[in-house]
């Protein structure tokens, strides 16, 4: 039950805000329950809303609390004025008193202990005084002989030896007054009493009051316009940065903050843009990774679909067909071939791969005895295409990791041999142009323009079913490629078709110097 | 028999689906590229086409649009296999599409199928003495009408497509009972005894050792 009625108090106290500051919703507000016994209130405000709502606060609080503080002075100092002035005429009546009595006394001798007398005496002064707002009255040892004024407290008249007035304000109904009380001299059974009306005081103070009330409520007015204009304006570019920052949250990366300012949030602004730069960026070779990923292994895929389709197809037919030798035979060298296709796509996948991880060591090889193995190796692959093969070396040493560079040299000349036909001469040259560089040379089909930007991409191939008569899966540049990366070298193609291609490897990078 | 062309330039795959539909007894030419299919469709007509689509010179697609083939149906052949390419061959004409890798039973189905849409009249089968009217589920064995169950002639009709291949007693469970048949094995040897003997079969039918049934023709 009180945790019920203390959220039903939070809830009613949540609308009364919600109402104050406008929110627009109600999700703006919400209850989170945390404990059984204690209810949690989250309010959501904005920044602005902040400010504007202590600002507007702390204003009125020490501006109402600076005008009450001298409202109340000044009431306290013309109260003391009123005073002051009353106990001053009081002083003066009560001169005129005595004189009428001490007259009187001299005529009569008792008349301050007469009754007629003394209001005989005090009458005539109560009257003229009346019209002041003054009014008087007599005792005469406690008892009251005459008065026109109002009620008078008993504690007023007892006047003590060494007292010489007794002052006092009371308010009576809708009227304040003023009373002071004396003993009049050498007749000290006689208290005379004088009051005034100083009601005018307290009107004064009501009328500032509304004065001040109204004022304070312009000012508020005024302030809270000024300010909410201010604020919004000093704030917006929060906002923008809030939408913003939310649209690249949700992809839009090319999205960017326009603030125009000199001051932090400009500052904000700008790194922010700067932050987002370098976000778009990084999403964009991300995306270009992970497309490049997704050819690779789309291509993958790809061809390992056909000799995978040879596999089955063969070795179902062997199964279940009905067949004569040659086809039975027919069937066999097809499925060798389709597995030997597979067993140099995962061979060369696999050197892909360990050259992706690998870090090479350089040592200084000689370049005539790489050229020898190259040759040797190569030797079959020319016999078969009767090709010539011609080196030239002009620089003793390179350095670099030599099965590596073997490797790079054997694919390409493979490719030469690949896109030349029979009797041409593949030209490999080893020569130093301010860096060393390694030069193949064929003077085969070549490569079409459009094609060259296109030959680095795993599994393309130019010349799809020449390239598979020969052996080709469609890796051998991209393994070039990386041993160039890993050497720091520059691989440059020219072609042209019906011409030949001429492969160069620029060892530009100061490993490989020498 | 109908005369197939194959244009497909992976001579171990083209090889492999004419070695596939040999066995049934179309009469298959090979092209392995674009331009020599232009060639091949000149010299001679064919009943069907199966197509691949990436072929040199002039890949598939093309050869769809360029309505090369004017009415002989295109079954096209490919290790693609997504949805975008699919639709794509099949609104540019192709009567059906077989992605790689396949199996020669789906290869024959669906040459069939093609086939039997194009050309409807059905012919007669014969094996020896037995007549197979595919058309009007009737058999005759020298002349005699034979009673066969709706089943038999199924399995019957699935041997006669497949002929020349081995198929596994699941298989034929699955061409001549259905998907959803939950029959033993033991199903298909009674079903082929019967067959045998009342057609005569015994050495055309040949029990595969540990796998299955072959008609032999």
């Amino acid at each position: 039950m009180n945790l019920k009625r203390k959220i039903r108090k939070e809830v009613l106290s949540h609308k009364c805000l919600q109402i104050m500051l406008g929110c627009r919703a109600k999700s703006d507000i919400w209850l989170v329950c945390r404990h059984r016994e204690r209810a949690v209130w989250r309010f959501s405000m904005k920044f602005w809303q902040k400010i504007f709502l202590s600002t507007l606060l702390i204003f009125i609080l020490i501006f109402d609390t600076g005008v009450l503080v001298l409202v109340s002075y000044s009431y306290n100092f013309s109260l003391q004025r009123e005073i002051d002035s009353g106990v001053r005429e009081q002083g003066v009546i009560l001169s005129s008193v005595y004189n009428s009595i001490s007259s009187a006394e001299k005529i009569f001798n008792g008349a301050s202990q007469n009754r007629e007398r003394l209001i005989a005496v005090i009458e005539p002064l109560a009257e003229y005084y009346i019209n002041q707002g003054v009014f008087l009255a007599i005792y005469c040892k406690d008892a009251l002989i005459y008065s026109n004024a109002p009620e008078i407290d008993q504690e007023l008249i007892s006047i003590g030896e060494n007292d010489v007035k007794n002052v006092a304000t009371r308010r009576i109904g809708d009227y304040k007054y003023l009373f002071a009380a004396s003993r009049v001299q050498e007749y000290p059974h006689l208290t005379f009493v004088y009051v005034r009306d100083i009601s005018q005081i307290d009107a004064y103070r009501t009328n500032i009051s509304r004065v001040f009330i109204a004022v304070n409520g312009v000012v508020c007015v005024v302030l809270g316009i000024t300010l909410y204009i201010l604020l919004k304006r000093l704030t917006s570019p929060i906002n923008k940065l809030n939408i913003t920052t939310s649209e690249i949250a949700n992809g839009a990366y090319d999205k960017r903050v326009n603030i125009k300012r000199k001051d932090e949030l400009g500052e904000l602004g700008e790194t922010f843009n700067a932050m987002a730069d370098s976000i778009e960026e990084n999403i964009r070779l991300l995306k270009k990774e992970a497309e490049d990923r997704q050819q690779l292994i789309d291509n993958l895929a790809h061809e390992m679909k056909t000799p995978l389709t040879a596999i089955l197809g063969y070795s179902e037919y062997l199964q279940k067909a009905m067949s004569n030798e040659e086809d039975r035979m027919k069937a066999a060298s097809h499925l060798h071939d389709a597995a030997d296709r597979l067993k140099l796509l995962s061979g060369k996948l696999l050197d892909l791969t360990y050259l992706r991880n690998e870090k090479i060591e350089c040592k200084e090889i000689k370049v005539e005895a790489l050229f020898l193995a190259l040759s040797n190796i190569m030797k079959p692959t020319f016999i078969e295409k009767k090709l010539k093969i011609d080196t030239i070396v002009k620089i003793e040493t390179i350095s670099g990791d030599e099965a590596l560079l073997l490797s790079l040299l054997i694919n390409l000349v493979e490719n030469a041999a690949r896109a030349s036909s029979e009797s041409d001469i593949i030209t490999i040259r080893a020569y130093k142009e301010n860096t060393p560089i390694i030069e193949i040379r064929d003077t085969g089909c070549g490569i079409k323009k459009e094609e060259i930007t296109k030959i680095m991409n795993p599994f393309y191939c130019v010349d799809k079913s020449r390239s598979r008569n020969f052996g080709g899966v469609g890796l051998g540049l991209s393994i070039v490629s990386q041993i160039a990366y890993l050497h720091g070298a520059e691989l440059k193609i020219d072609s042209e078709p019906n011409y030949g291609t001429n492969v160069k490897i620029i060892f530009n990078n100061s490993i490989a110097t020498k | 028999m109908a005369k197939i062309l194959i244009i497909e330039d992976e001579k171990a795959i083209n090889d492999l689906i004419l070695m596939n539909l040999n066995l049934v007894g179309y009469e298959c030419r090979q092209a392995f590229d674009g331009k020599e299919a232009v060639a091949a469709l000149k010299d001679e007509k064919a009943d069907l086409v199966l197509l691949d689509i990436m072929i040199p010179y002039i890949d598939g697609f093309t050869l769809l649009e360029q309505n090369l083939f004017q009415g002989i149906p295109v079954i096209l052949v490919t290790a693609r296999d997504s949805m975008t390419d699919k639709v794509k061959g099949l609104k540019l004409g192709a009567d059906d599409y077989i992605v790689k890798p396949f199996e020669a039973v789906e290869l024959l189905a669906r040459v069939e199928a093609v086939l039997r849409r194009v050309k409807p009249a059905r012919k007669v089968f014969s094996i020896d003495d037995t007549l197979i009217y595919l058309g009007e589920h009737m058999v005759t064995v020298n002349g005699k009408q034979v009673e066969l169950t709706n089943r038999e002639f199924e399995l019957l009709e699935v041997l006669i497509n497949n002929r020349n291949l081995a198929l596994s007693r699941d298989k034929l469970l699955d061409l001549a009972w259905g998907h959803d048949y939950f029959g033993d094995a033991r199903t298909v040897d009674v079903h082929i005894t019967k067959l045998r003997k009342k057609l005569h079969l015994e050495n055309h039918i040949k029990t595969i050792y540990k796998f299955g049934y072959r008609l032999e023709v």
